[in-house]
């Protein structure tokens, strides 16, 4: 967004950073919405990674609280210090400020009676619990990246109201990170999903261990995680390198659209790789 | 017919319609050093620009069709892809990595005017269309000739155990045939200097794929051959020597018809030649994975049947309506200056 080059095309980079600006806040409301239903639903069939999720370790009657922000011991069964929203867990997990919560030791003993005996892999060395502060603070995180986006956003939108231009320096840092934040907050997301519901591959079902494959060797295995990352770390560089020449060279010059209906059969392509 | 034999033949209909398809986009990418090859550096590069557009509007597409084929077996015979895609876990990770680094060549090759960015997109394009060509007829020709599958069900190779004397052959062959293909089809949607190099490169390739071919089907053949599948082996064999006579008396259209009928009948040779298994073990033949022992319930493939009933015509007709719609001939003419900014012009 170098000043010199925005002359005459200011219109149009407004309106695409308030067009960007306004799908943020609708579309983070949308997700909110959609990720609250998901967290009912996923109180009833998988309790284990709500419980994770929260790190509640005691069950709770009615009115769990939310906490924001904890630091626990290092097993991470005892808080040292925390920030809480009173009733807030109650209503992510239920709907209701006074539902009950299953706390994860209450789970870890129900299950160990109900899959004891399954002939299931999990018996032998059962750890029905995920890991918590991997659950707890991933599920923070992908919320937390998710409203600082909309907060963001509505900066924005506030900053070039009318026809106000911001500027201070700092809103270019802004407008350049605030797309990552989506990313990480999908990423997190789906650390969470993963992660929370372990040690089962389907919940009460088949676990993780039952469903690796006996011929691929863990050797292959790890080949293909190494090739994966380092194809794609190159590649992002190239891309994010690509990103940065197209936004410092700035907008094309507009050209006027070109009737193509009469033109000859030697005439150039419109666009062409 | 029952459900599971329905499928296995979707199955078969899936990557022949794969292979058809994106046959000729490794063909054309393969050929990209040698059709692209012009009087002046600007003439080579309006001539590479002239292939890579003739494939520029359907490669995509096309390369959807092995999704629906992986996701088709994995759908209706979970353990043939439980089996078959932990066999071939390396042989699959090369080809994706091939397909990734194509695929980024065509959609980045033009955003930098600098020769070496060029260059080397382009050698991912040779490289990401070779790798393909080469290690499907590799891995399908495994499947048909055998491996060692346990009465777990269980892969009991190594790679090296994939890369024998005839599913190497196998691969030579799809590798010529996609060669063939893809410079028939460069034929039939250039005009000018390299749709005449185009046919001479069908001419030779295809006569030293014939050869080839013969040589792989008789092998597979003696092995499982079936009245069927003997039939559908006459059939390719014809349909690849009148594209290659069509292709001398400048009948493209023919030509190409005879090639996608070539590689067709290929594939329906490979899937006559399974049945009913769909992998059979070299260890045993009662521990092969059968049509039957290796499917999913006959409600899951009733769902899958009704889905694919309604969303097939679908995908026939629109991407039918894209190949309409960029029917027309290609030239040197044709391509415009470079389309970048000119700030990131060296």
């Amino acid at each position: 967004m170098r000043r010199a080059t925005v002359g005459s095309d200011l219109p149009m980079y407004r309106s695409a950073t308030r067009l960007g600006a306004v799908v943020t806040l609708v579309a983070g409301l949308a997700v909110a919405v959609s990720g609250d239903v998901q967290g009912k639903i996923m109180t009833e069939v998988q309790p284990m990674k709500m419980a994770a999720a929260e790190a509640l370790y005691q069950s709770a009657a009615h009115d769990a609280p939310f906490s924001l922000f904890t630091v626990g011991s290092l097993d991470g069964t005892q808080e040292k210090f925390s920030v809480t929203v009173p009733g807030l867990l109650s209503f992510l997990a239920t709907g209701k400020f006074d539902g009950g919560v299953k706390g994860i030791n209450e789970l870890k003993s129900q299950y160990a009676t109900t899959y004891g005996d399954s002939g299931n892999a999990l018996d032998k060395d059962a750890t029905y619990v995920p890991n918590i502060p991997l659950s707890y603070w991933s599920f923070r995180l992908m919320m937390g990246v998710g409203f600082a986006a909309m907060a963001a956003a509505a900066a924005v939108l506030w900053a070039t109201r009318r026809d106000l231009v911001p500027q201070a320096r700092w809103w270019r840092w802004l407008i350049l990170l605030t797309p990552l934040l989506p990313i990480l907050g999908n990423s997190f997301g789906w650390i969470f999903t993963e992660v929370g519901r372990q040690p089962w591959l389907v919940f009460g079902l088949m676990a993780t261990s039952t469903g690796v494959s006996p011929a691929v060797a863990a050797g292959e295995v790890v080949t293909s995680m190494v090739v994966y990352t380092l194809l794609y770390g190159i590649l992002a560089v190239v891309e994010v390198k690509l990103f940065l020449a197209y936004m410092r060279a700035g907008a094309p010059p507009f050209e006027a659209p070109v009737d193509r209906t009469t033109q000859d059969e030697d005439a150039e392509l419109a666009f062409a790789y | 017919m029952d459900f599971p034999t329905i499928w296995f033949v979707i199955i078969g209909v899936l990557w022949t319609g794969y292979f058809v398809l994106e046959g000729f986009d490794f063909g054309v990418g393969m050929l990209l050093p040698v059709l692209g090859r012009g009087t002046d550096d600007v003439d080579t590069e309006k001539r590479r620009r002239v292939l890579i557009n003739t494939i520029g509007p359907v490669w995509d597409g096309n390369e959807v069709w092995v999704l629906t084929a992986g996701g088709a077996t994995f759908a209706a015979f979970p353990h043939w892809y439980a089996t078959m895609f932990s066999a071939f876990y390396l042989p699959l990770l090369l080809i994706l990595v091939a397909l990734i680094v194509r695929n980024l060549g065509f959609d980045y090759r033009g955003k930098r005017d600098d020769d070496r960015w060029r260059a080397n997109w382009d050698k991912a394009i040779i490289v990401g269309s070779f790798v393909p060509a080469l290690l499907w007829g590799v891995a399908l020709t495994n499947l048909v000739h055998g491996l060692p599958i346990d009465a777990d069900m269980e892969f009991r190779g190594n790679l090296f155990t994939l890369l024998n004397p005839v599913s190497l052959l196998g691969g030579l062959v799809t590798l010529g045939l996609f060669l063939t293909h893809g410079a028939l089809f460069t034929a039939l949607k250039t005009t000018g200097q390299i749709r005449e190099d185009a046919r001479g490169v069908a001419t030779r390739v295809g006569v030293a794929t014939a050869v080839l071919a013969v040589a792989l089907l008789a092998v597979l053949g003696a092995q499982h051959g079936n009245a069927g599948s003997w039939l559908t082996t006459v059939v390719a064999a014809l349909a690849l020597v009148g594209a290659l006579v069509a292709n001398l008396r400048g009948r493209e259209g023919w030509a190409f018809t005879g090639t996608f009928v070539t590689i067709a009948m290929a594939v329906a040779t490979y899937f006559l030649l399974l049945f009913p298994n769909v992998m059979p073990s070299s260890l045993n033949p009662a521990w092969s994975l059968t049509v039957d022992n290796a499917s999913s319930t006959p409600y899951t493939l009733k769902i899958m049947t009704v889905v694919a009933l309604v969303f097939t015509p679908l995908v026939l007709l629109y991407q039918s309506w894209t190949y309409w719609v960029f029917r027309k001939r290609i030239g040197t003419q044709h391509i415009p200056a470079a389309a970048q900014p000119a700030a990131l012009s060296h």
